[in-house]
Order: C-alpha cells, then structure tokens, then sequence
C-alpha cells in the first residue's frame, strides 16, 4: 500500500514538474484571453510608446471634447493603470474605456470546462462518501478500538462492515464498483482476529476474508503471510505428532511414553518445538488431568521453550496455564499470567474472568470487582459485562443479585449460554433442582442454537457438565414438573459418559457435595 | 516569499486553477474589470486574476469569500472520498487500479482545493478595511461577517507563506503513513 502511494506521489510530483515547466516557458507570450479579448490593445510586454500610438488611434474615433482633454497634461497618478495614456474616472483605476473593455475579459474556455468538471466530480464524491459512509463509520469505530487494544470489538467492528455493504448492497438493488470492501480493510480484520483470538484463527480465517482474486494481495501483505505461515507450522507438528504417537494418546499409553513419542519429532523441518511441547500438555491434561504437579510441570517446560524462542507464544498457552495455576491454589501467578495477556488485549472476556476467579480465591473481593470496572471502561459489550457480573456475585454468595442480574440480563441478552448456567448453578447451590434444571436446560438449547449458526464456542465442558449435573440432581431430587421435566429423561440419554467429567459423575453420585466445587476454590467445574 | 507561494500553488495547481475561474467568475457576475486572465503561472498572481477592488462592501465580501466558498464546497467531498476509501476502507491496488487511481486523484483534487481557499492578502483587506475601519458597511452585516472576513484575512497571510500545502503535506503523512 505505501509502495503504491509512494509511486503515486512520484507520479503526481513529475506532472507537476511537466506543468511547472510548460507554464514557465509560456510565461514569455502574451497571455491568450488577453488577445482575444482587446484584440486593439496592446499586449503586456509592448513599449509604452506602442501602447501610446494605439490609445491615439483609439481616441480618433472618440468624441471632440475627448481629444481636447487628450491634449492636456495628465498628472502621473491620474492616469489609468491600464493604458496609461487617459485620465482614471474617480471610481475606479481605469479610464472609461479600459473599464468597458476589462470588463468583458473572457474566462477561457478550459476554465468553463474544468471549473465544471471539479463541480460535476465534486457532487459525484457527495454521493459516494454517503454511500460508503457508514461503512466507514464502522471501520473507524474498529480502529479506535483497536488503537486501545480492544480487539474483540475491533474484531466486530470491521466485521460488520460486510453486513453493512450488503445491506447497502440490497438497498440499491444492485452492485456498484464504488460500493466495496477494500483489502486494507479486510487485513485490519484479519490483524483483531489474530490478537483477540489466535495467529492460528487469523490464518484460518484468510481464506475466508479474502477471494481468490485477492491473492496478490495476501501474498504481498507480510502479517498476512506470517499467520498463514503459523498456521501451516502448526499444522505440519500437529501432523508429525500424530504420526509420531497420535494414537497412543487413546490406546492407554503413560504420559511419559506419549511425551517421548511426541518429542522424536522435535528439530523436524517445518516442526515448531514449542507447539510440540504444548501438545504434550494437552495430552499430559487428557491422560492424567487430576495430577496437576506433573501438568505443572510439563507447562514449564512449555514457557521456557516459548520463551526461548524470543516469539511471543502467550496466546498459545497462558490462560491454560493461568487455570492451572487457579486449580493449584496459585492465584498471583495466574494473575501475573493474566497481566501479560492484558497488556496485548484489554478487551479479551475470557481473560478478565480468568483474573477475576483468581482474585476471589485471593479472597480480594474488591479487586475483582474492581476487574469488572475496569472491563466495562475497554468494552462496549454488555452481554460480556452481565457474565463477569454474575460469575462475581455467585462466586461472592449473593445469590440473590445473580438472579437479579440474570433477569435483567435476560431482557436483552437471553442468548447467552453462560448466564444461563450461572443462574443454574445458583438454583442448585439454594437446591432448588427444578430451576436448577430449567436454566440448565436453557443453557444447552442456547448454546445448540450459537452451534447451528456456526459458533461452537458455547458449548464448553464446564456448560456439559453443569447440564449434566443438573439434570441428574433434577431427575434424583426434583419433582419433574417444570416446564421442561418432561425433557430430563432424553436429555441424559444423549450424554455419553465419555464427555462427562469425573469430578460430575462424583457430584452425581453424591461422593463430593454441590457446595465442594462450587463454593471453594476455583468455585467452578474448570 | 514570493517562490515558497508560487511553489505551493504550482504543487496544488489544480486547486489554484480553479479559484482563479471562480474567482474570474465572481468578477464577471460583478462586473469588476479583470486585467490578467491567465491563471497560473511564475507570477505574484499565481492562482489568482489580476482585478480591479470591489468599491461595495456586499461585492468585496464576496469577492474575498466567494471564490474560496466555492473551493471548499468541491474540496471536501473529493479530498473525502480520496481518504475514507483509500484508508478507512482500504481499497489498494489489488482491489481494482482504477479505482485507486481515481481515490488517490480525487484525495490530491481535493487537498489541492483546499490549499486554495482564501483570497489574496489586499483582496481580504479591502473587504475588511470597508467593514471594520471605514464602517461603510452596516452592523448587522460586519456581526454576521466577522468570523468568515477574520478567517479569510488570516487564511489569506498563511496562504501566502504556503501554508495550507505544508499543512495537508503534513496532515497526508499522519494520516496515511502513521
């Protein structure tokens, strides 16, 4: 882009020059209006005593008592600027019939033609800046947003600028060249995906921003490249990897002998070590998640390969690794985690809300509610700012202002799975099953809905197994006579038990208590 | 003074050339006698025409906002159009070159017209003199035309230093590059 501007300053810079040129050397003539327009006169250059033989055949044609005055000597300051020869009338710096002809000076014709050109043209860009005016609009907002490092809503922002267009689009009935969504636009997009999601999402994405007629431009556009080029580093790892040891993650391999089938491809061509020892991690979590020291310690040796690196790999690993830290009961070192992160996304939920439940393990109410301040002053989104609201009330025991919360939240944001679990949750910690299990259920049909639209992020292990609880502890305790109770039954079935946790199956089953996992340290099924 | 003027209008000619029309134009409409019809050039005028000074207050205000109204009028829509979609809109040369060229034009169009939007510094004092020293005019109209005859006057001595290029050369940089 400022390639292009440069060759387009060059360009404007040597028409410039060219025109500064051809005027310089025009400047030698005598203008053109001027001889058509006092065709009798003589031109700028002529010596006074040319322009004096014509103003005396000019005045032969003039009344006597003209000549008389002729013949007088007229004082210097008298004397009409233009010809010099008569007399100046007392209004005005010219002579009578200077003035005449002055007054009929032509406008040339390539002043009529370019005046009314600019005007034409100008009238043409009214139109066209309201038109694309609130795509603009929209554009703006995302980059103020994203100046303060708002990425999500700068993310959201450039995003509807496509709705914006298409409804332009549908308005006018038809597709108008001057109506589009520039690649520099679409780059800005793929930027907030990158920072308020993953290089690995932005890379992701690319494909479905721009056309394939756009490729030049992603080809020449260097971020765009890199986050394509992440996407196929992780990519081919994840492939080595799971040629390397991928099954036995599921065959009942130990954690150690997964991790040394995963660390042979360590130094492959096109293999990242770090997303090698971040598979590690995850497969370390899958196998033996409750050991939280040996996952502990598979984190670190995570961060320090990253951190070797000199590469920023914060959104790959820190708000795992910041839960661990909360379930380890390490809530300064989750926060500090939470602080790094911050300082590239002020906006990111998941982060506020990760540093908000280490806060309350802390015990430092006020600094959690504090967060929730902090949140809303970066955001504009509301819904988000209902969810930290409720976590923080349920996680502080006010049970009541969660349901508050929640109602009103409900008004306008019903769609959101997560209020809706809070809200169970609450129900179930004041066992009262059936509500318990309404909200539950509530919380499932929402996060179907987001799945059909193409969203999946609702549907996270801690909504399954809250459902699942509630359900369960619904069938077991409650009456069935909710509005959804005849539902239980069909709910549970679609449950497989390996998408269950264990920590929900024990609640189920009545070896850890409600209050255990909800109310004491991490307060939730993380 | 006189070449960092003259080098301004010559790298905003567009602009320079069409005040001159209008302001050619506003002359013809109050028949003031013009003497130089040539617009632009490596002359004190450039960007100007040579005219005889408006003797009525209503003429001179016109002759030294008139011409400048009309500028900005076409400006800001071109220089606009030129900006929200080569930057906020991001269209690049990938996206089509023609319509590049004609955003990149349209933004040098309308910056160059809006360097060009006061008149001489005498044409701005002439009004200025007849409202505020001479008082020829009557009240009501010097209130209403102080700003705008302020404005002119003080738009007229930057412009005469180039200012207004060096402004939006300035502003261009901040606003596309940064």
């Amino acid at each position: 882009m400022q390639k292009w501007i440069i060759i387009a300053i060059a360009v404007a810079a040597i028409v410039i020059a060219a025109v500064a040129i051809i005027l310089s050397t025009r400047k030698k003539k005598p203008a053109d209006s001027q001889e058509e327009v006092l065709p009798e006169e003589a031109p700028a250059e002529e010596t006074s005593e040319e322009a004096e033989e014509e103003s005396v055949e000019a005045t032969e044609e003039d009344e006597t008592s003209e000549e008389a005055e002729e013949e007088e000597e007229i004082p210097e300051d008298e004397l009409c600027v233009h010809c010099g020869v008569k007399r100046k009338t007392e209004s005005s710096e010219y002579c009578e019939h200077c003035e005449k002809e002055l007054r009929k000076t032509k406008i040339p014709v390539a002043g009529w033609i370019i005046g009314f050109a600019a005007l034409l043209l100008s009238l043409f860009a009214t139109v066209q800046v309201f038109l694309v005016s609130s795509i603009a609009i929209q554009s703006a907002n995302g980059d103020e947003y994203a100046a303060k490092k708002c990425w999500y809503s700068a993310y959201y922002a450039y995003s509807e600028t496509s709705s914006v267009k298409d409804e332009l689009t549908s308005i006018l009935g038809t597709e108008i060249p001057f109506v589009k969504i520039g690649c520099g636009l679409k780059a800005k997009q793929i930027e907030a995906i990158a920072n308020a999601y993953s290089p690995l999402e932005a890379g992701n994405s690319i494909g479905s921003v721009f056309t394939a007629d756009e490729d030049g431009y992603v080809q020449h556009n260097k971020k765009l490249q890199e986050y394509k080029k992440t996407l196929e580093v992780f990519q081919s790892s994840y492939n080595a990897i799971s040629t390397a040891g991928g099954d036995m993650v599921y065959d009942g391999a130990s954690v150690e002998e997964v991790e040394k089938a995963f660390l042979s491809v360590k130094g492959q061509e096109g293999v990242d070590d770090v997303f090698v020892y971040y598979m590690i991690c995850n497969a370390t979590e899958y196998l033996d998640g409750d050991n939280l020291e040996l996952l502990a310690e598979k984190y670190a040796a995570l961060d320090k390969t990253a951190k070797a690196t000199g590469k920023n790999y914060n959104w790959l690993y820190y708000q795992d690794y910041a839960t661990l830290y909360i379930k380890m009961n390490k809530p300064d070192e989750a926060i500090a985690l939470m602080d790094e992160m911050l300082k590239n996304d002020k906006g990111s939920y998941t982060v506020y809300l990760t540093k908000l439940r280490a806060c309350m393990l802390k015990g430092e109410t006020d600094k959690a509610k504090a967060l929730i301040d902090e949140f809303t002053e970066y955001n504009d989104t509301v819904d988000a700012k209902y969810v930290l609201d409720a976590t923080f009330y349920r996680l502080s025991g006010e049970y009541d202002k969660v349901k508050e919360i929640c109602t009103e939240a409900f008004e306008t944001y019903d769609y959101i799975p997560e209020l809706h679990r809070q809200l169970a949750i609450t129900y179930l910690l004041q066992k009262d099953y059936d509500n318990a299990f309404e909200e539950a259920y509530a919380a499932e049909e929402r996060a179907y809905y987001l799945y059909s639209m193409g969203d999946s992020s609702g549907y996270t292990d801690e909504l399954i197994n809250t459902v699942y609880i509630c359900t369960s502890l619904a069938k077991k305790y409650g009456t069935g006579e909710s509005e959804n109770g005849g539902n239980i039954d069909s709910l549970l079935e679609s449950y497989s038990q390996e998408e269950v946790s264990e920590t929900a199956k024990n609640i189920v089953d009545g070896k850890i208590t409600v209050e255990e996992i909800f109310t004491k340290g991490v307060c939730d099924l993380l | 003074m006189r070449i960092l003027y003259i080098i301004g209008k010559l790298i905003t000619f567009p602009g320079s050339f069409i005040r001159a029309f209008w302001e050619h134009l506003t002359c013809k409409i109050l028949k003031l006698p013009v003497e130089e019809g040539r617009y632009i050039g490596f002359h004190d005028n450039c960007g100007h025409i040579d005219h005889s000074f408006a003797t009525k207050g209503f003429a001179a205000y016109l002759m030294a906002t008139g011409p400048g109204y009309m500028n900005m009028i076409i400006g800001w829509p071109l220089m606009l159009m030129g900006y929200i979609n080569l930057k906020p809109i991001g269209i690049t040369p990938y996206d089509s070159l023609p319509l590049f060229i004609v955003y990149i034009v349209s933004y040098y169009l309308g910056v160059s017209l809006l360097c060009a939007q006061f008149p001489l510094v005498e044409d701005s004092l002439v009004f200025w003199e007849m409202a505020y020293k001479e008082k020829k005019i009557p009240v009501v109209g010097r209130i209403f035309a102080f700003i705008p005859a302020l404005v002119t006057k003080i738009g007229a001595y930057l412009e005469s230093w180039s200012v207004p290029v060096i402004f939006w050369i300035i502003a261009t940089v901040l606003l596309f590059v940064l």
